[in-house]
């Protein structure tokens, strides 16, 4: 008996053709869901590769003459010598020059008058503050060097430094940190290969030298610096009350993949942008910068009333995250848990010790300018201009419900922009470059459906038109883009598999159907973006979300990535852009982005509003200026208009406004509603009046700021290295530019 | 309880349906720590820039001894501000700026304060404190002397476990006290200015559902004394309005009227209205009678309403160990002064938020007062100034609609009516465009609609005659009296369902009628005048509304055939399909003539439409039942059972599919955490 290929029987029968077609069906699907995105290589991107930190092996240190503290010598260069406490593991840096002592921790005398008592007494004591877990627990206990069955080895690293290694016996944990001797002060490096974990204690966080220079109550004059926004001063002088007295807040704000942000929270505040901290204490300060980490790192700065009596800002770093895993799609109950896999990243701290004229925020701000500038992360010097240029976001339109489905609605077309363009040069703006936003063909924000261009607004040959125009007259344009945030509905990504994963593996969503595209397919898309961009002559690409404004993690079971990762493509990108259109604009410009753009729109320059913080400072603004072109907020949605005018002047910001050509109600329900205020015949005077105000600091776009100093309540000067001096008066709402060729 | 989880998550929903439009950069960047949300007449909330912004904060550190507690702040006429300085045991005085001034009630005597919560100043600068602790209210002399205490009042109505603990008070021209006391749910305390009981004052009423209703119906006294009393919300706050009236704020839902503003009669003149925000606990009020509402809502903290207690704007925020400057943690009190700076007292955290208006709630507010006055003709530079400043906000348009109007020039009131969705404004100018159109071409009117009559009799008597000489195909003839019969059921419906028995309507004139029916509904959405859907089209839900037509017909058909099949009656399944789709005639026959009607009617001639559309409801219902009764060939009494039996049934499918497809759902969600469990541990 044969058989036959072709059963018989009529049931069989259809049941093999249906699932013939099942799998045709299938495999129609999976062909088109198929990786159609051009390859990194073809980009010229390749994978980061990590380099860790080699832990030292032998070579006991010999400890030599202690003094009466008990710290002995460990290296010495120039202008600074490195001491040891052998049996607390403190640590010491002499400022040669003046003589100033830097500790990790507070003397035995202060300690003396100290009333915490216990483990808060012990931490005062300890260079680090570990924070530990038993696998498959939650609950953190902490270990310090006074914590029992520690046993601490010195190795001496060349000539520079020392390693300290740290083994808790009883917790069978041992790691590692690396003090080093710099030009400019000291470098503290905890590198992970130095971490082991034999038993089921699993490190959480290490908080590192929490009290270094830490200003008991009463006893110096000074205050601490904390990034919050351009940068944010405590003093020590206040009286607080008992609220809000500590800060606690994660570098380049919460990573959303990992859950840990408070959704029921509707407070907004500005995420950290740069990894700098610092203290200042008399005539004496430090600025301190976190080199590797920072994208598990908190700043921690603390006051008097808590804790202790010290006024003390320091870095803590997670190595471990605790996160809610939900155990129902159908509740919102989670369960507490911590990742088992720990962060396998070195983390780097340099100490950069000032005093005197450079011991302030303005010393604090020129130590990471030279540490960007050194370290080749910040751009080049901008060319001299003649004009201030003037940026303008031109909106084109969005789509709303319309009769029960959607439909575009023009607000400014490429007809209308060029109008606006002419109007406003003719008016008396000298220089200008132009953002162009809502061309995206699916008439939404945060979308990937971009082309052709919306045929509304003049399709791509209106587009193309639009961008001769401009460049008849020397004007830049670019069109702006989305790189993180997307809304399923009007995404050609799959949530599911092109979104990323959050910390409990789930596939990671946003509210509604928004989630974030995993960096390496975002980027690799870009790759037909900026082809199609450049077909259209557009000189660049600003990115309102993505690089510049958003890290995250992937938790992909497969090619996962740490928020460093990101932000490594993301910097490829960056520059991949300028090199095939030559312009690149971001949202904020947080530090990793400097180096690769040429435009921050609303570079952070307002505080969180923290009733702590005392006053509110430009150091980031001073580390950037004359590197890349910045602005504020768009001069037509400032809430208070003549202040943050003044603000922006005082920042050394360039003007923006964000304009449309027909009134701004046109926008009410597209995803531009927010611009409330944009029509081009309402703001055009002001806008000309506000630019000649902004083309007096035309003569300084290029250069450093050399000084930023509070004349008193309300007056304020910027000095740049020319000698120029801007000098604000918020009571008045007046200024004036004085000296240098500006003047 | 519907209505209590609804109203619970009023706020949040909103909040968040806005939110969705800013959602993205809401992890980046601020300058305030809040939104200011503006709530648009009809047509939900928008993010504005800022009416109020924080200002800055009075900590105590200039204040002898600091704050500690602080329960109430009340400004005075010369916006000297006074504070209740709650576990300091004093009243403290600050001046405009804040600087500290003296300190009230600390003296050993009579005049000792304990734990007051509560401060009033008269006009004639007497200061009265709520001296809770106490359990009095004491009065002291503009210069601080004590002068008075009144304990709690003799009368037969405030029996013994009446405690009284005052909180918070204001005192009327006449010098009567209005006292909230705490844990009552009586309302004020009334005392004269001798200190005697005068009565309570403005106590909320519990609302009662309708299980509360069939209670009270059902069960008789001792049943109902065993249930839990319904306690209507206790009044939390009272404030004075410059024009006399009392101000009550009330925390809760068990009672509307979260906000009342009492005459001295204790009528309430937003009528018991409920408000949105169940956790208000203080209302402040201006020159011009807007209020200011204190939330302790984590997603806005104060509210803006317009003298009538309509919403306007919300903003600020509520945060666990608040930290920023405008968010509170426990907000217990608000006031405003004359220069508008509201202060908010915060009690968790011993500070006090000042806020201060921005130039554009300036403009705002003045718009807002003079349209509210009914000043239109003044009114029309602010509001220009406002589309200026926020071309997104209704109200605007709608006063230049009003502006317009007062002008006459309907077209322009017209236009602006409709873009800020007031159906009564537009109602009000397309009544005085009708009228001089009318007044025009009256005549016209009637000649043109008098030959289009005859023109189209005549033209559909020829058509008849052309049709009836020709020879068409036998289908053709089918369909068209199969459509005759259907017209005919709507008028003789016993007659017309007895010819559909035993007969099969073709599936194609049965499917005909239903597209039919559909695509009617979806053209009289977009094809009624504006008055019928006073809102942006946009946002109507065309597959709902379908949804809520389509469905219970579905079921309706299922469920007579099911019932009707068990109880005896003749129908197959196909005649109750034909005749409950003939049943429908009526709605594609009068929807058509009522949608072009509502373009022409205005809101007072409202009741024709509501009339005819009513009328036709009647009349299908009186189709299905008597589709019933013929179908099936039942008599009367078996039909109505019969009607009867089939809407429980329909209610019976609905309730099973919801279950079945949450089982089905919690399965699905058992096997994903189970599966997400197992690779977790692995």
């Amino acid at each position: 008996m044969h058989r036959t290929m072709w059963p018989v029987s009529r049931t069989a029968r259809l049941m093999l053709i249906l699932s013939i077609v099942i799998i045709l069906i299938l495999a129609v699907i999976l062909y088109g869901r198929r990786d159609k995105l051009p390859s990194l290589q073809k980009m010229g991107i390749s994978a980061p590769i990590v380099q860790l930190t080699a832990v030292k092996e032998g070579a006991a240190w010999k400890e030599g003459v202690k003094d009466d503290e008990g710290f002995a010598e460990v290296a010495d260069n120039k202008k600074y010598t490195l001491l040891l406490e052998p049996k607390t593991s403190q640590i010491s840096i002499v400022d040669k020059d003046s003589n100033y002592r830097w500790r990790s921790n507070p003397s035995r005398e202060q300690l003396a008058s100290e009333t915490v008592k216990g483990a808060l007494l012990e931490n005062l004591k300890s260079p680090f503050i570990m924070e530990i877990v038993a696998a498959g627990q939650t609950r953190r206990s902490s270990l310090n060097t006074q914590s029992k069955g520690l046993k601490i080895d010195y190795t001496v690293l060349d000539t520079t430094g020392i390693q300290v290694k740290y083994s808790f016996e009883k917790q069978k944990l041992s790691f590692v940190i690396q003090y080093r001797l710099t030009s400019h002060g000291m470098e503290a490096i905890i590198p992970s290969d130095g971490i082991q974990e034999a038993g089921t204690s699993l490190i959480y966080s290490i908080h590192l030298l929490p009290y270094f220079g830490a200003v008991s109550a009463g006893s110096d004059t000074g205050y601490l610096f904390v990034p919050d926004g351009p940068g944010g001063l405590i003093y020590y002088d206040r009286i607080r009350p008992t609220i809000g007295s500590s800060y606690e807040f994660p570098i380049y704000g919460d990573d959303p993949a990992k859950l840990n942000y408070n959704e029921e929270s509707m407070v907004l505040r500005e995420q950290i942008a740069f990894p700098l901290y610092g203290l200042k204490r008399g005539n004496q300060a430090f600025a301190a910068i976190v080199k590797e980490g920072p994208y598990t790192a908190k700043i921690k700065a603390a006051t008097p009333i808590n804790k202790s009596k010290y006024h003390s800002v320091s870095v803590s770093f997670n190595y471990r995250d605790e996160y809610g895993r939900k155990v129902s799609g159908l509740t919102k109950e989670t369960v507490n848990t911590i990742r088992q896999e720990r962060s396998m990243e070195d983390r780097r701290v340099e100490f950069r010790l000032l005093s005197g004229e450079e011991a302030d925020y303005v010393g604090m701000a020129h130590a990471y300018r030279d540490y960007l500038e050194e370290n080749g992360q910040l751009g080049q010097q901008l060319q001299q201009a003649n004009h201030i240029p003037l940026m303008l976001s031109i909106v084109g339109g969005g789509k709303k419900p319309q009769y029960g489905s959607d439909s575009y609605e023009p607000a400014t077309t490429f007809n209308e922009a060029e109008l606006i363009v002419n109007g406003l040069r003719d008016a008396g703006v000298a220089s200008m470059n132009v953002i162009y936003q809502g061309w995206q063909n699916s008439g939404h924000t945060y979308t990937d459906e971009r082309f052709p261009v919306v045929s509304k607004l003049g399709g791509n040959q209106g587009a193309k038109q639009f961008v001769r125009n401009m460049h008849d007259m020397g004007i830049k344009v670019l069109f702006d883009d989305y790189m993180g945030w997307k809304v399923a509905d009007y995404s050609s990504f799959y949530k599911k598999t092109d979104g990323i994963r959050s910390i409990d593996s789930t596939v990671f969503s946003g509210q509604g159907d928004s989630f974030i595209v995993n960096p390496v397919k975002a980027v690799r898309e870009q790759k037909q973006v900026i082809e199609a961009l450049k077909d259209i002559g557009v000189d660049g690409i600003h990115y309102v979300d993505g690089p510049g404004s958003l890290t995250f993690s992937d938790y992909r079971s497969s090619n996962p990535l740490t928020r460093s990762d990101t932000v490594f493509y993301y910097q490829a990108l960056l520059d991949y852009v300028r090199e095939q259109l030559s312009l690149a604009g971001v949202t904020r410009g947080e530090q990793y982005a400097l180096k690769h753009v040429d435009y921050i729109e609303g570079l952070p320059y307002s505080s969180s509003q923290d009733i702590m913080i005392d006053e509110t400072v430009p150091v980031y603004p001073i580390a950037v200026h004359g590197t890349v072109g910045y602005s504020t907020v768009p001069g037509n949605m400032r809430d208070i208009y003549e202040d943050e005018m003044l603000k922006a002047i005082e920042y050394g910001a360039i003007p923006s406004f964000k304009l449309t050509y027909a009134e701004s109600r046109v926008l009410k329900r597209t995803d531009f509603q927010d611009v409330y205020s944009s029509q081009y015949d309402i703001w055009k005077d002001r806008i000309v009046e506000d630019y000649k105000k902004f083309d007096q600091l035309a003569a300084v776009y290029h250069l450093k700021i050399s000084n930023h100093e509070k004349l008193e309540d309300g007056i304020y000067v910027t000095s740049y290295e020319d000698g120029t001096k801007v000098t604000v008066n918020y009571k008045t709402k007046q200024f004036s530019v004085e000296g240098g060729k500006a003047g | 309880m519907f209505d209590r989880t609804r109203h619970g998550l009023l706020i949040k929903a909103f909040a968040t349906c806005c939110l969705l439009g800013l959602l993205f950069p809401e992890f980046v960047s601020a300058q305030l720590p809040y939104h200011t949300w503006y709530r648009d007449l009809n047509s939900g909330m928008i993010a504005t820039q800022p009416i109020y912004v924080p200002d800055r904060v009075i900590d105590g550190n200039r204040v002898e001894g600091g704050l500690a507690s602080p329960s109430d702040v009340y400004i005075a006429g010369d916006n000297h501000v006074y504070i209740a300085d709650t576990s300091n045991n004093r009243i403290v005085e600050l001046d405009e700026g804040g600087e500290y001034l003296r300190s009230v009630g600390m003296e050993a005597g009579p005049g000792k304060l304990n734990q007051p919560e509560g401060v009033f100043v008269s006009a004639d600068g007497m200061i009265y404190a709520a001296n809770t602790g106490g359990q009095s209210i004491i009065r002291y002399s503009a210069n601080g002397r004590f002068d008075r205490e009144f304990k709690k009042p003799e009368s037969k109505v405030l029996t013994a476990d009446y405690h009284f603990l005052p909180t918070k008070l204001v005192v009327d021209r006449r010098g009567v006290m209005y006292i909230v006391v705490k844990d009552t749910f009586l309302g004020l305390l009334r005392m004269s200015p001798d200190g005697e009981f005068t009565g309570f004052f403005g106590a909320n009423k519990a609302k009662l559902s309708w299980l509360d209703r069939l209670k009270r119906s059902l069960l008789n006294e001792r049943q109902m004394a065993q249930e839990i009393s319904k306690q209507p919300n206790p009044i939390q706050n009272v404030s004075l309005a410059a024009d006399g009236f009392l101000l009550t704020t009330s925390s809760g839902l068990s009672s509307d009227g979260q906000i009342k503003k009492l005459n001295a009669g204790g009528f309430d003149a937003f009528h018991n209205k409920a408000f949105w925000e169940p956790h208000l606990v203080d209302t402040a009020i201006d020159q011009n009678g807007f209020m200011y509402g204190l939330n302790r809502d984590n997603v806005v903290s104060i509210s803006v309403y317009d003298p009538t207690g309509e919403v306007m704007f919300y903003f600020g925020s509520t945060e666990k160990s608040a930290r920023q400057l405008g968010i509170t943690d426990y907000g217990i009190s608000i006031d405003i002064n004359s220069n508008n700076e509201l202060w908010v007292v915060d009690n968790a955290s011993n500070l006090i938020h000042i806020f201060k208006r921005t130039s554009f709630g300036d403009t705002y507010m003045m718009a807002a007062h003079l349209y509210f006055d009914g000043d239109y003709e003044q009114s029309r530079s602010y509001w220009e100034e406002v589309i200026r400043q926020n071309g997104m906000l209704n109200i605007a348009y709608n006063g230049l609609g009003k502006i317009a109007l007062h002008d006459r020039d309907y077209r322009t009131a017209l236009d602006y009516f409709k873009q800020s969705n007031d159906s009564v404004g537009y109602s009000n100018a397309f009544w005085y465009i009708r009228y001089e159109w009318l007044k025009q071409n009256f005549l016209y009117a009637v000649v043109v609609l008098v030959i289009a009559i005859w023109g189209l009799s005549f033209l559909a008597r020829r058509a008849a005659a052309f049709i009836r000489k020709r020879i068409w195909p036998a289908r053709l003839k089918r369909y068209s009296s199969e459509l005759r019969d259907a017209l005919y059921v709507m008028v003789h419906p016993y007659q017309g369902f007895y010819r559909l028995k035993d007969r099969n309507i073709s599936y194609g004139v049965i499917c005909f009628l239903l597209l039919l029916a559909i695509g009617i509904h979806i053209w009289s959405v977009f094809a009624s005048g504006f008055i019928s859907y006073p809102f942006e089209l946009g946002n109507y839900n065309i597959p709902r509304s379908l949804a809520f037509k389509v469905v219970p017909w579905v079921t309706w058909v299922i469920a007579n055939y099911l019932v009707s099949a068990v109880k005896g009656g003749e129908g197959k399944f196909r005649e109750v399909l034909q005749a409950s789709t003939f049943a429908l005639v009526p709605y594609i026959v009068i929807t058509i003539p009522t949608t072009i009607l509502t373009n022409f009617v205005v809101l007072e001639e409202w009741i024709i439409i509501d009339l005819i559309t009513r009328g036709m409801w009647i009349w299908i219902i009186v189709l299905f039942f008597v589709m019933t009764q013929v179908i099936h060939n039942f008599d009367f009494t078996e039909a109505v059972k019969n009607a009867a039996i089939t809407i429980f049934t329909i209610g019976v499918i609905w309730v099973f599919v919801m279950i079945i497809s949450g089982l089905a759902y919690n399965f699905y969600d058992f096997i994903e955490q189970t599966y997400r469990e197992v690779t977790y541990r692995a």
